[in-house]
């Protein structure tokens, strides 16, 4: 329009419109308010509305404030222990991700072929027909069990869940199997539990001597030991970081064992470079050491509490085979197993450092021994640390001690319930197996459970392409010997073309055709707020209302059981929906289709609207027994689980049922936690495992997994492996991965086996040294995750050495997706020299100096299988001589609904270019993100 | 005082443009487009801009067949997903490339002054274009109707709306149509907003309440 120009000219006449073929466009209509209305409106004080975060999955509490019905700022919500008021950055810089332009508005059909990134805005109609109407042939041609439904990276995926479970498949998954499943192992086989965190969350609110609740700030902790962990810059347990500087300030010393000077490390007493992928070593040598040199006579070397032996089963046994490997000979270094010696020819720590440290952790107490995602579980033998770690715990009496160590998914609230629909998967189904009808549960048709990957308790999203690819055959239960392919993967806030192992593999299996020259893959659907790289391979895409604009619940990670909503405290933007809205909406149309599955008092009937569904969820929280020290409620029977509100619970309005073991009080609601700041508190104690909170089969800890015993004359298995093994056993089939190791079934007890691409451990490898010299590992950069590289804020910050502004000043066409694919928009976008952080390799600075590097140069990395990927060298001296580190999911990065980072994607690695797509991890199929051997060039 | 300007058709009109720039395209909206005539003030080209999306629409095979090009084309240029080539909100040229910032607050604060707000079936940021046309339309009918001093302070209201919240943007937004080599109808389209806003904007100067532009002297 240009400079307006008041001059003074007559009226501008258009003819043609009249009122009734005007009133047919049926054009967006305002409505009158009444001055009093109006003024109320528009004198409306700011709000502060409490929800919870998802900028990542610790999704803390937080407060935003909201004016004129925009949201203006995200505070901390003081209420909320778990993150006490505190976020980090880029919880605050959240509104750049709801209030993003890039984000994704409409539904949208896919235009040209996958990977082509070309779409149309079409009607929500049009998009859930799209969807129903192919989920409906699939089901007729193949079965429910061909469609996944991947519900990503955020905990509130209960109804995602729900409908797929009352479709019909058993194929609903999350983002954990390819996060931290080896990390979780040892305390699920140990405890039933999953995340083993130190006591450093803070308040606690604790009843007191008089009877009173307080919340508790004081520190106990001696000695925070963290292997491959770290929480000031890649994790989302918001507490740690507070907690870890507060716990030092009260005293206690901390240990960081890691291959880079992480930021974690910078705050550490000490800091111990170790070699990638030998954790396992290390704490074994820790646990040999432990069991060789304890004297319970001699104070100065009384490492183990023997205690916990009154509460676990197992321990000889465990032991017995742990000493069993003392005996052999290592081939790579002719050392006995598990000696200080024989554990820093493979570490790289000198013998004397580990000796001190596993005295030093033997004997402080408390202490915490915790071990990381990445730099200890993605390596192909990553549950082995996990177990002697979480073992090492139990041992010197630390697990569930003051000051020692939690482990979350055991204490927090239990969430879900019945509305996340898992009553649908005891459904009885039939299928034609060898030209036979077999019956069974819908459960028994899982692809991992009853096909590959027995023991996987989250599923294999690695493998997905190879199933994608190839089909799934199931192994195991009544259906073992049906075959049935993979014909929809329905992604919701996930990102697996990028993190979820090869991202060529997820390319191929997604745009692979068959014989008509029709994808194998018939339906991929893409559910989110931002545009990421798996949205270019879907044919459908919805926008899913973000964090600020829908219900539902969140209770990552805490010590003691609480659980805070997530509330809609503005409006939805544009045509986003909520999932509860994209669940009915689904529903409504398969059963319009005949679905015969679905029913309506399942859904619609059932829910009328969005918080009856998350009240559902909630109605059986906390679900935890009223046990441990100090009881947290000392008038209501030990041991019974409570069930109710903390203040109905307090004043004792509850009912008890002796036969059950139940204290009911008033049930929590979405409406009762809206009107207590968002959240429901109930107290902390501590030895909670005696007293019954253990979710394993003998409620005690298990350090042997599958054993037999006599119950009332009857033959009983127990033991975190023994269903496993017993589908097993009836079929006769080994699975693949485990086959692969020589076992025929799930062990007993302690294992041990080398992880992959390692040359210092493993003699297989041994001769790649030469060739292959450097060590790929990577870290994640809480900054630089997946859709929030979306956030420019964040762009602009160094972290550590993996996370740089080391741009070259570049002028860049612009590029937008739309019908015609990405298009440049003619905008041309400078960016300044050095202002922009991008994914780089840390490189050791003398290993750069050897080769001829610098910072800043163009290098290339590639593997032994010939798969490659570029990036920035960084020369520092905070890395180990010999490895490389980038970030995880930083680079390479080729949507452009990230925003800047995309026009760096060819000098950006993006480490998944390189990964071993068959080194999955044995039990649990976790991919081995961190097991690589590279050789460098320069570009 | 009651002025003889055909303000029930600038309601008619600004209905038209704020379907330009909303979705879907439909042949209703487009029959209206072809059914449309342009006359007087000279110097502008308001109806050489009309004609370019008449010409577009005809080019197509007319208003049937030209849905599913304009509609693929609308969300290139509008929405995504992605980087949107011409997103059409005042927040995302005026507030630093985001939307829902501060002009979007003032958009909002604007409609609460004249007693309105968008109704609550719309889930659009309050400063995305075809809210903002629509608007003008109701201060153009609250301009044309009611008591003389409610028709005054539309037409201060309307005249500021489009000087305050429109003119500072449109011709960002018209560059970015250009530089995305938008299909003819959506360049005709931008130019025939832009040139009935700007040939609004000169009569509203002239025929807005003398006191309100003393106060911007002042
Ligand atoms: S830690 Fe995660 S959930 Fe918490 S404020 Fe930061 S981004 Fe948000």
């Amino acid at each position: 329009m240009g400079a307006i120009t008041l001059s003074r000219r007559g009226f501008l006449k258009v003819a043609g419109l009249s009122a009734v073929g005007v009133g047919a466009l049926g054009y967006t209509t305002f409505r009158s308010l009444d001055p009093v209305e109006a003024e109320e409106l528009r004198s409306a004080p700011a709000e502060l509305k409490y929800t919870a975060d998802v900028m990542c999955p610790a999704e803390c509490g937080i407060m935003v404030k909201v004016e004129n019905g925009i949201a203006s700022a995200v505070y901390g919500n003081p209420y909320v222990p778990y993150n006490a008021a505190t976020i980090c950055a880029k919880g605050a810089s959240g509104l750049q991700m709801v209030y993003n332009p890039n984000r994704i508005k409409y539904p949208m059909i896919r235009v040209g072929e996958r990977g082509e990134g070309k779409f149309k805005r079409v009607s929500w109609d049009e998009a859930i027909a799209y969807i129903a109407d192919r989920l409906t042939a699939i089901k007729r041609d193949y079965g429910p069990e061909s469609v996944i439904m991947d519900a990503g990276d955020v905990t509130d995926r209960d109804t995602y869940w729900r409908l797929a479970f009352a479709y019909g498949t058993p194929n609903a998954t999350e983002h954990g199997s390819i996060c931290d499943t080896p990390r979780r192992h040892g305390p699920k086989l140990m405890f039933g539990g999953k995340r083993v965190e130190p006591d450093i969350m803070r308040p606690l609110l604790l009843r007191q001597p008089d009877g009173t609740l307080k919340n508790d700030y004081s520190y106990r902790t001696k000695l925070i030991i963290y292997a491959g962990w770290n929480p000031f810059t890649a994790t989302r347990i918001n507490y740690e970081s507070r907690g870890t500087v507060e716990a030092k300030l009260a005293g206690a010393k901390l240990v960081v064992i890691d291959p880079a000077f992480s930021n974690t490390a910078a705050k550490a007493d000490k800091w111990i470079p170790i070699r990638p992928g030998t954790d396992p070593d290390l704490f074994a040598a820790i646990l040999r050491y432990i069991l060789e040199n304890d004297d319970p006579d001699d104070p100065s070397r009384r490492y183990i509490d023997w205690s916990f032996q009154d509460a676990s089963v197992g321990w000889t046994e465990f032991a017995s085979a742990f000493r069993s490997w003392w005996r052999k000979t290592d081939p790579i270094n002719g050392l006995s197993y598990f000696t200080p010696e024989w554990a820093a020819q493979r570490t790289g720590i000198a013998a004397e450092q580990i000796v001190e440290l596993a005295h030093e952790y033997g004997i402080t107490k408390p202490a915490a021994l915790i071990w990381g995602m990445h730099g200890t579980g993605h390596h192909y033998n990553g549950y082995i640390p996990s177990i002697i770690g979480t073992a090492l715990n139990v041992i010197t009496g630390n697990f569930d001690a003051p000051g020692g160590v939690v482990d979350t998914e055991i204490t927090k609230s239990d969430k879900g319930g019945k509305a996340t629909g898992k009553d649908f998967l005891k459904r009885e189904v039939t299928r034609t197996v060898d030209g036979k009808t077999v019956t069974g549960t819908q459960e028994e048709l899982h692809m991992d459970r009853f096909g590959d990957w027995v023991a996987a308790w989250d599923d294999v999203v690695g493998d997905y392409p190879r199933r994608m690819l190839e089909g799934v055959t199931l192994r195991q239960g009544p259906f073992r010997g049906r075959t049935y392919p993979v014909k929809a993967y329905i992604l919701r806030t996930g990102n697996s073309v990028i993190t979820g192992s090869a991202t060529w593999k997820w390319q191929e299996a997604l745009t692979a055709k068959d014989d008509q020259g029709a994808y194998k893959v018939d339906l991929v659907a893409y559910i989110d707020t931002p545009f990421l790289e798996s949205g270019m391979y879907a044919d459908v895409i919805l926008p899913e209302a973000s964090y600020l604009e829908r219900v539902s619940l969140s209770d990552v990670y805490p010590s003691h059981p609480m659980i805070w909503l997530r509330d809609a405290v503005i409006d939805k933007q544009f045509e986003s929906r909520t999932p509860f809205e994209i669940m009915i909406a689904l529903a409504k149309a398969l059963v319009e289709r005949g679905d015969p599955d679905i029913k309506p008092e399942d859904f619609w009937e059932k829910y009328a609207q969005e918080a009856d569904f998350w009240t559902e969820a909630l109605a059986g929280a906390p679900g935890r027994p009223n046990v441990g020290r100090p009881l947290p409620y000392p008038n209501l029977p030990e041991g019974f689980k409570l069930i109710g509100t903390p203040d109905s619970l307090e004043a004792g309005r509850v009912e008890i049922d002796p036969e059950n073991k139940t204290i009911r009080g008033e049930p929590v609601t979405v409406e009762w936690l809206r009107e207590h700041h968002g959240v429901a508190v109930w107290p902390m104690s501590y030895h909670r495992f005696p007293g019954g909170i253990l979710k394993t089969s003998s409620k005690k800890i298990e350090f042997i997994w599958d054993w037999t015993e006599t119950v009332e004359g009857e033959e009983k298995r127990f033991g975190q492996y023994a269903s496993y093994n017993k589908l097993i056993e009836a079929s006769g089939n080994v699975p693949p991965p485990i086959a692969a190791l020589g076992w025929q079934k799930y062990p007993k007890t302690f294992y041990w086996f080398e992880t992959k691409w390692n040359f210092h451990t493993n003699p297989e490898y041994a001769s790649y040294r030469d060739r292959y010299p450097f060590q790929l590992t990577s870290g994640r950069i809480h900054h630089a995750m997946s859709g929030t590289q979306m956030v420019d804020w964040l762009g602009r910050f160094m972290v550590e050495d993996t996370w740089l502004p080391i741009n070259d000043a570049t002028t860049y066409d612009e590029i937008n997706i739309g019908p015609d694919g990405p298009t440049p928009t003619g905008r041309k976008l400078t960016i300044a020299p050095n202002t922009w952080a991008l994914g780089v390799i840390q490189m050791n600075a003398a290993d750069a100096r050897g080769l001829g590097f610098k910072t800043g140069d163009l290098i290339e990395l590639e593997t032994p299988l010939g798969y490659k990927a570029r990036g920035k060298v960084n020369a520092v001296e905070t890395i180990h001589p010999g490895v490389l580190r980038v970030a995880f999911g930083a680079g390479g990065r080729f949507s452009p609904g990230l925003g800047k980072n995309f026009y760096f994607k060819d000098v950006t690695p993006n480490h998944n270019e390189l990964i071993d797509p068959e080194a999955l991890s044995p039990v649990m199929g976790q991919p081995a993100f961190a097991d690589m051997l590279v050789k460098v060039t320069r570009v | 005082m009651t002025l003889s300007t055909p303000t029930h058709d600038r309601t008619l009109l600004y209905a038209v443009l704020s379907r330009l720039v909303s979705y879907p395209v439909t042949t209703d909206l487009l029959r209206q487009v072809v059914e449309l005539d342009v006359s007087g003030p000279a110097g502008r080209d308001a109806a050489g801009e009309l004609r370019r999306m008449q010409d577009a629409i005809s080019a197509l095979g007319g208003a049937d067949a030209a849905i599913e090009v304009l509609n693929r084309e609308a969300t290139r240029l509008f929405e995504g997903p992605g980087q949107p080539l011409a997103p059409p909100f005042g927040s995302f040229y005026l507030s630093g490339g985001t939307l829902m910032g501060p002009e979007a607050a003032a958009v909002r604060g604007a409609y609460l002054d004249a007693g309105f707000l968008p109704d609550p079936s719309v889930h659009l940021p309050p400063d995305h274009l075809s809210l903002e046309l629509g608007f003008l339309g109701v201060l153009a009918g609250r301009a044309g109707d009611g008591p003389d001093a409610q028709m005054e302070s539309a037409r201060q209201a309307w005249w500021g709306f489009i000087a305050v919240h429109l003119a500072p943007w449109l011709s960002l937004w018209q560059a970015d149509l250009s530089r995305a080599e938008a299909h003819a109808f959506y360049l005709g389209a931008a130019g025939f907003i832009s040139e009935i806003l700007e040939a609004d904007l000169a009569w509203l100067d002239e025929h807005r309440p003398n006191d309100g532009k003393a106060a911007e002297r002042g």
